[in-house]
Order: structure tokens, then sequence, then C-alpha cells
């Protein structure tokens, strides 16, 4: 039977699965939406699998994504790793020479600088969510634009206003006040669209030298205006990837098969079967001390399966009793 | 209440007396010597002990959302110590030496502790300016001498030997730090309660020490040899702390085990702002490859984000 890997990116917006095999191609991916409740959306992504793929052996799986470790406990994983390196991992492997990464998802953005097929600098946004998917999401919702035509707008424009890309509160009512002036709804996205990509490239690039080939994923990368907006300020081609949306996942599975190829243990994968199990998370604040930590527990079968989250290690420790 | 405490004798023995300092701020580059000042003025001494979660939700309610976070921290430590302590001790640091001057909020700590609780704890509190030489300083310390009913020269002798001398020993130390080992290691830069604060830093240094890396932070240097490694500036930082930091970022260029630097700062924070900004142009112009990150923290506790990146920066090095 064939070896196949699993990768698995649970993010704030999306939810991502991808299936590749000994070539590292892809033979399989999902794209969900996380809808704030990341178990249900992963364990629906592994009975699709399950149900398109048949019994694949799957030997080996990673995580990434802001719930990676919550993942890695539901599925199971042999390699947990962060989005910044899954993401070059996977740009790589497609532009081997790639020197650039932008990556805009749902809540966050980071901007990735590679030297000689090494990361050498990278940025993440900080505090604010301005200019990423969720806030976009938002504004096609607010002009009844479905967000896939989005793009489509922002392009049959020719006088793009402009809007204020600093905060998204700004932005909004900035957006309001030209629609109420009497800007085309086309002018309007393109703005916005140009906003989006100043305040990107201020806040993580900060005047740093973008160098090409520059490569453009995440969520966002489908949205042809931003693309557009982003090769009309840097002058540069920007390359995205068959599977933009679900870099982070392939990333996963590319480092899971790189992890097990050097172990040559079995998979700690705990299979598609696993996904028909009840899960049950819960959190509890401590009371032990003035911590006052935050312990989740993760139950399967009404069995604690991981607990973490607490600074001393009473909790996460499964073998002593509380 | 105060008035009435500074001008009146103590009913108390000073053995009796608690004084408190809160382990937040400043008491982690200096803790050891106030506590040595006040044990030599036969006080008992009471530290605050580590920032828990507690102490934060207190400081964060007490304060103002203006100010950063470890002024709210340090208000938490405050106001633990109000409740089981006579006075609580929080020196004034206007200026640590010629020309350089403190961060305004440590200028005005005591009065903006003092409004936050409302009146209710009784300060003990000291001018370090040393700006304008030592004077105005050794005046300052009329106010202890009355609090506990101590001769003022004898109050004098103490600071000078337990806390004035041993900061300017400090000054004056060789230029290399014996502690500095061989072995691949990173740099944690920013304010020693940001960066020492296990609350506040989410554990940075505990984390990179399990990933065996060596730890070097502005303390591993001589402050000689971080007022000696200042050319980034024509000048020196108009503040104290962003000379040591600055300093400390290019003398850590130098040493070729450190593979990293992390800038561990408070959101909002002025000082950090022109420092980070300087030091990223610094390793711009001198095409330095070194490794260099930011991180902003604030009142968040979830550590998923910050883990991501110290990962993701700890990936990079390895690579």
């Amino acid at each position: 039977m064939n070896p196949y890997y699993l990768g698995i990116d649970v993010g704030s917006v999306s939810t991502d699965l991808v299936v590749t095999d000994e070539n590292d191609t892809v033979i399989k991916k999902i794209y969900l939406r996380t809808c704030g409740k990341p178990i249900a959306a992963l364990t629906h992504g592994l009975r699709i699998l399950r149900d398109e793929l048949g019994d694949i052996q799957i030997s080996g799986a990673g995580t990434t994504g802001s719930g990676r470790q919550l993942a890695s406990v539901i599925a199971g994983a042999d390699i947990v790793k962060n989005e910044i390196t899954a993401h070059s991992i996977a740009s790589k492997k497609i532009i081997p020479d790639v020197r650039t990464i932008m990556e805009i998802g749902g809540q966050d953005s980071k901007i990735i600088f590679l030297k000689n097929g090494v990361v050498c600098d990278f940025a993440m946004n900080t505090v604010c969510a301005a200019g990423t998917g969720s806030f976009l999401d938002r504004q096609a919702e607010r002009m009844e634009i479905p967000i896939e035509k989005f793009g489509e707008y922002a392009l049959r424009s020719k006088n793009p206003t402009r809007i204020a890309g600093r905060c998204a509160v700004f932005a909004e009512s900035d957006m309001i006040h030209k629609q109420q002036t009497g800007h085309s709804e086309e002018d309007i996205i393109r703005g916005l669209c140009e906003a989006l990509v100043r305040n990107y490239l201020s806040n993580l690039a900060k005047g740093k030298e973008i160098v090409g080939p520059v490569m453009f994923q995440g969520g966002v990368a489908a949205n042809i205006g931003i693309k557009a907006a982003f090769e009309h300020e840097l002058g540069l081609k920007m390359y995205v990837p068959e599977y933009y949306d679900v870099m982070g996942a392939y990333g996963a599975a590319l480092l899971a098969k790189k992890k097990v190829k050097k172990t040559c243990k079995p998979t700690a994968f705990y299979g598609f079967e696993n996904a028909f199990n009840e899960f049950e998370t819960r959190s509890i604040e401590c009371d032990g001390c003035s911590n006052q930590c935050e312990v989740i527990e993760v139950r399967v079968n009404g069995e604690v399966r991981a607990r973490w989250g607490d600074k001393c290690g009473k909790w996460s420790n499964l073998s002593v009793a509380v | 209440m105060n008035q009435i405490l500074k001008h009146a004798k103590p009913q108390k023995s000073n053995s009796d007396i608690t004084v408190g300092l809160p382990s937040s701020m400043m008491f982690y580059a200096h803790g050891e010597l106030w506590e040595d000042f006040f044990s030599k003025l036969g006080c008992h001494v009471e530290k605050s002990g580590p920032t828990s979660r507690e102490i934060l939700n207190r400081g964060v309610s007490l304060c103002s959302s203006e100010v950063c976070m470890p002024v709210k921290v340090f208000t938490g430590h405050v106001d633990a110590l109000a409740k089981r302590t006579d006075y609580v001790f929080i020196p004034r640091y206007i200026s640590m030496g010629r020309h350089e001057m403190d961060c305004p909020k440590f200028c005005g700590l005591p009065d903006m502790v003092r409004i936050n609780l409302h009146n209710k704890v009784n300060l003990m509190e000291v001018d370090i300016d040393f700006d304008k030489g030592t004077e105005k300083t050794k005046a300052s310390l009329g106010s202890i001498s009355n609090t506990l009913g101590i001769d003022y020269e004898t109050v004098k002798n103490i600071f000078v030997n337990s806390v004035q001398n041993k900061l300017d020993t400090d000054m004056k130390v060789g230029s290399v730090e014996p502690g500095i080992k061989n072995m691949p290691s990173i740099a944690v830069l920013g304010h020693p309660y940001m960066i020492y604060d296990e609350m506040l830093s989410m554990g940075l240094i505990s984390k990179l020490k399990q990933k065996n890396f060596q730890v070097l932070t502005p303390n591993s240097l001589t402050r000689n040899v971080r007022r000696s490694h200042l050319p980034i500036f024509k000048n020196r930082n108009f503040y104290e702390l962003g000379s040591d930091i600055l300093g400390s970022a290019s003398a850590f260029l130098e040493l070729p085990q450190v593979k990293g630097m992390i800038y561990l700062s408070p959101f909002a924070c002025g000082i950090d702002s022109l420092v980070t900004e300087f030091i990223e142009r610094h390793l711009h112009n001198t095409e330095k490859n070194m490794p260099f990150m930011k991180i902003t923290v604030d009142e968040h506790t979830g550590e998923a984000g910050f883990d991501t990146r110290l990962e993701a920066f700890l990936d990079m090095i390895e690579d």
C-alpha cells in the first residue's frame, strides 16, 4: 500500500487538510470554514477524506496554524509546526528560489523573506487585524457583494478613491462617507484594496526591500483586486500558487513526511476512524494559586486525552490525579 | 493620613516596621540594593514576589487604560503590599547619570501609584537624580529619616554604602563579563522589568533555555561595555534604559556566539519605539546578518501568538 501524508492547518477562519503522496503531489485538498468550532471543522474534514479516499495508509501527519496544538491532540500528529515554517517549506517546494512570501489569511497576515532558500526575516501582524481576510469579508457582507466577486469589482474601477487603511474601524466609516457622497461601488472597492495593500506594506514590510520572485498565498490571494493592487504598488509579478489557500497544510504534510523519514517511527496519526469519536473540551480556571491559569481539557468519548495551559504542570501531567 | 505619618514620631521601633518592596519595575535592577538599605536601617523587608495573574488583574483594574503594562503591573504589586506592610517603598528614578533621564513614568511613579490607589497606601520615596550630582538625591533621604525616626546622617551613610557605591561600582568594573560562555546564544533585549518578569515575558527566557540556548541580556554586560558600544548615535540616547539596550545590542553584534536578538517590548512604549528603530537601521546599514525580532506584548494572556513567533524565529536560526 502506498504511503500518504496528511497536513492539517487549523486557522482562525479556515481549517485546511491536504493529503500528499510519496512524490509530494497534492492528491486531495479540503478547505473548510472553521466557524469558531475548530474540532467540528477538523473532524468533518477527516470524515470527508475517509469517504473520498477510502482506506488509504497515512504514514505521517503534521499540524500547523493557530489551532495546531488542539489539532495534534484531536488527530494525532508527528510534527506540530508554526505557520511561518510551514508556509516557507511549501512555497520553496513550488518555486525553489522564492525570495518573498506574502500571506494574508483570516486574521493573520505575514511576510517572509528568504535568501538562498533560507528564511532570513519575517514579520506577522501585531494586535490589529485590519487588512486581513475577515475585514474584507465583513465589508463584502455589508455591501452585499459576494466576496468571490470583490476582485472583479475592483478591476472594473477607473478612478479608485482613497480609503483610510490604518484601522478597520476608520476604513469602514471612510467607505461609508465615500459611498454617501456618490462614489461608485467599484471605485470604493478598488480604493479599499489599495488601502489594504498600503497598510500591509507599511505594517509588515516596513520599508524592507521586496525582491522577486514573490509568492502570494492565503485565502485573500484569490482576490484578483488585491493581487493587482500589490503588483501595481511593487512593480513585481505576484505568483499565486495552485493551492494558494491550503499552503500551510501542504507545508505541514511535507514536514510530516520529512519527520517520519528521519525518525523511522510509525505515525502518531490516530486514523480516520478516530474522527467519529466524541470530542469534548472545557476550560477550567485553576484556583490552586494566584496565577489563576486557564486550563483546557480535551476529552475523547468521556476520557481525558490532554490538558494544557497550566504553568506548573499539575494539570498537563495526566498521570497525576487532580 | 500621609501627612500625619510623615511628621509623627513612629510608635513602633524600627524592627517592627515592615517596608514593602514591589517586585516589579526597577526592582529587577536594584532590588537587592534597596533590600540591603532597609535591612541596615533595621526594618523588616517584605517583597511582593513574582507577578501573578491576580496582581496583573488588580493592576489593570486600578490604572487608567493609557499607561503601559509595566506600570499597571507595578500598581498591582503595590496594592498587594499595601495591605500587609506599614510602608511601601517606591524610588523615584529621575536620572541615573550625567545627561541621562529616566522614562517620565519612572519620574512620576510614586504620584501615579498614590492617585491610582486613592491615597490608601503609605509610601516612602527617594529621588534618584544623579544628573545634578548626588546632593539632591541625598537631600531626599530626609523624609525616610523622619518617617523612621533615624537621624539623617545615619540614613545617608547607609544609602551611600548600600546603594550609591554599588551603582558606582557597576559603572566602573572591567570590560569583559566572565560569565558569557562560548555556546549558541540568543540576546534578549528590553527593559529588565519586561524580560525578567515571567508573567509579562510569557516565560521567554526559560523557553529559550529549554531549547538549550544561552540567554544574554543587557545585564550580562557591564555598564561600561554597554556605554562604550553606543556608536549608533552620534550622541547617546536621552533615556538611560534606552542607552543601555542600544549599547548592549551593538555589543552583542560583536559576539560570534549570538545567533539572534529578540526585543521584548510592552505595547506603546515610547523608549522602545525609538530604540528598536535604531537597532533595525543599524543592522541594515552595517549589513550584519543578525536575525532580529521585536515582540510586542500587552494584556493578552494567550501565549499562542507569542509561541508561534518564537518558534518561527528559532526555526529560522537553526535553518
